[in-house]
């Protein structure tokens, strides 16, 4: 084996690479919700309002109450009860637009039977009604340019997957992304309503077809389409670092 | 460091430091398909798989000439900053905005077991042989980025390939703690302290 001691230099040089380069990932837009992906990965089996023949029924709802204060409300937060959870919203501190004389507010999370298909491809498990309400039943809209993030879970990892709501009558997919695991996806909502994981190329993954019991497995990740671009520019990054460390070092040694 | 066993003996075909990283990547490659096929769809199962997973990792590190040493205060101290560092990152880049929840696996003290073990696998073989051998193969940077770059692939049978960024640059940021405490003791700190926020936030 060889020896282990390194010199300090280029122990900070990797540290400071590793740096970089994470700093790179979560500013580059590709942010990633976590510091890393590692563990024990545990799915329970998909809930469905309708299940298939094989499948499991009953998904949960959820509830979050936050009360008015000095004429807003701190981060709201609920989800679903499954693991990972199958629905959840987060709402950052002052999201949300209350109608006067609001006292306090309610966030639901509920599981809705779909009244349409999409156009094209399949919808990924159930759809999910959000609402928020204060005291009243009025309801609550939200601030535009804040933060109200939806994660929704798919049956199964999509071949193409996107969140999508439910407006005037179709499927309107959102920008989404990659929620930490391949059948976990996050929006930011611009307003509540139904929403649901729609799968633009249900081909790929849903061979097995669509009466089939979904597999809650996620050992399919190999179905999700590599971040190329951001991988071949770390590689790149990497070879060029790499190459000008090589120098540093052979120069160090040298000394 | 305290070793706490003598050195290995390698066999004749594993004295070759290049032929030694091969073996390595190969077992990591096996383990961690074999790993997701058996997942599974129940507590159980994913327990299971990830314990065997840990323990044919630490077999193939053993094999390959890594020795089990009793970590320092220091090592572990630097590997808590590290940690540190690691789980604060994405609240610092993005302040204000809440993760989403993922996975709590219960029991508690179960996960803890079997990601502990996980944990001290991946780094014995990874920042401990794996970097070994390429380094003594072929340059020590070469061994930074073969190991981040087995890092991260390896996760992408369970969490797809949207984690290959972000475990690349974390692959790198763990080899730095490796060279700068001398040993896995560092990396395993940071990376069980990661681990253990993913579960807690």
């Amino acid at each position: 084996m060889v020896n282990v001691s390194t010199p300090h230099r280029a122990a900070w040089l990797t540290l400071g690479i590793g740096l970089l380069l994470m700093l790179a990932v979560q500013l580059s837009g590709h942010r990633a919700p976590a510091a890393l992906y590692d563990g024990v990965v545990i799915e329970d089996p998909y809930r469905y309002l309708q299940p298939p023949p094989g499948a499991a029924g009953n998904p949960s709802s959820a509830t979050a109450s936050a009360q008015v204060e000095s004429g807003s409300v701190g981060q709201l937060y609920t989800a679903t009860t499954e693991v990972p959870p199958q629905a959840q919203v987060i709402a950052e501190p002052g999201a949300l637009m209350l109608p006067a004389g609001a006292t306090s507010v309610t966030l639901s999370v509920t599981p809705a039977a779909s009244t349409a298909l999409p156009t094209s491809g399949r919808l990924a498990g159930n759809a999910y009604r959000i609402s928020v309400t204060d005291q009243t039943g009025a309801a609550v809209t939200i601030r535009p340019g804040s933060l109200v993030t939806l994660v929704l879970r798919a049956d199964r990892p999509p071949g193409s997957g996107t969140i999508a709501q439910f407006v005037g009558g179709a499927w309107e997919t959102l920008p989404s992304d990659i929620g930490g695991l391949p059948d976990l996806f996050s929006t930011n909502m611009t307003s509540f309503g139904d929403f649901g994981v729609v799968d633009a190329a249900p081909a790929a993954s849903a061979s097995a077809g669509a009466t089939a019991a979904p597999s809650s497995a996620p050992s399919t990740g190999g179905e999700s389409q590599p971040p190329w671009i951001l991988i071949i520019l770390i590689a790149v990054a990497a070879a060029v670092v790499g190459w000008v460390w090589g120098d540093a070092w052979d120069s160090q040694r040298r000394k | 460091m305290t070793t706490l066993r003598r050195a290995v003996e390698l066999p004749a075909w594993l004295r070759a430091a290049w032929l030694r990283a091969a073996w390595l990547l190969l077992a990591l490659s096996s383990a961690a398909l074999a790993r997701a096929a058996l997942n599974g769809q129940t507590t159980f199962a994913a327990f299971a798989a990830g314990a065997a997973f840990g323990v044919v990792l630490l077999l193939a590190a053993t094999a390959a000439g890594w020795q089990v040493r009793r970590p320092t205060v220091r090592p572990v101290l630097l590997g808590v900053a590290g940690g540190l560092v690691l789980v604060l990152l994405p609240g610092i880049t993005h302040p204000g905005v809440a993760l989403p929840v993922g996975m709590r696996p219960q029991p508690f003290a179960a996960w803890v077991l079997v990601t502990g073990l996980v944990v001290v696998a991946e780094e014995a073989l990874l920042r401990g042989a794996l970097l070994d051998a390429v380094r003594e193969a072929a340059g020590l940077p070469a061994a930074v980025v073969v190991s981040s770059a087995a890092f991260a692939l390896m996760h992408v049978p369970l969490y797809g390939w949207e984690v290959v960024p972000i475990d690349l640059a974390a692959g790198v940021w763990l080899a730095g703690l490796r060279l700068a405490g001398g040993g896995i003791g560092a990396p395993a700190a940071a990376h069980f302290l990661a681990d253990l926020a993913g579960w807690l936030t």
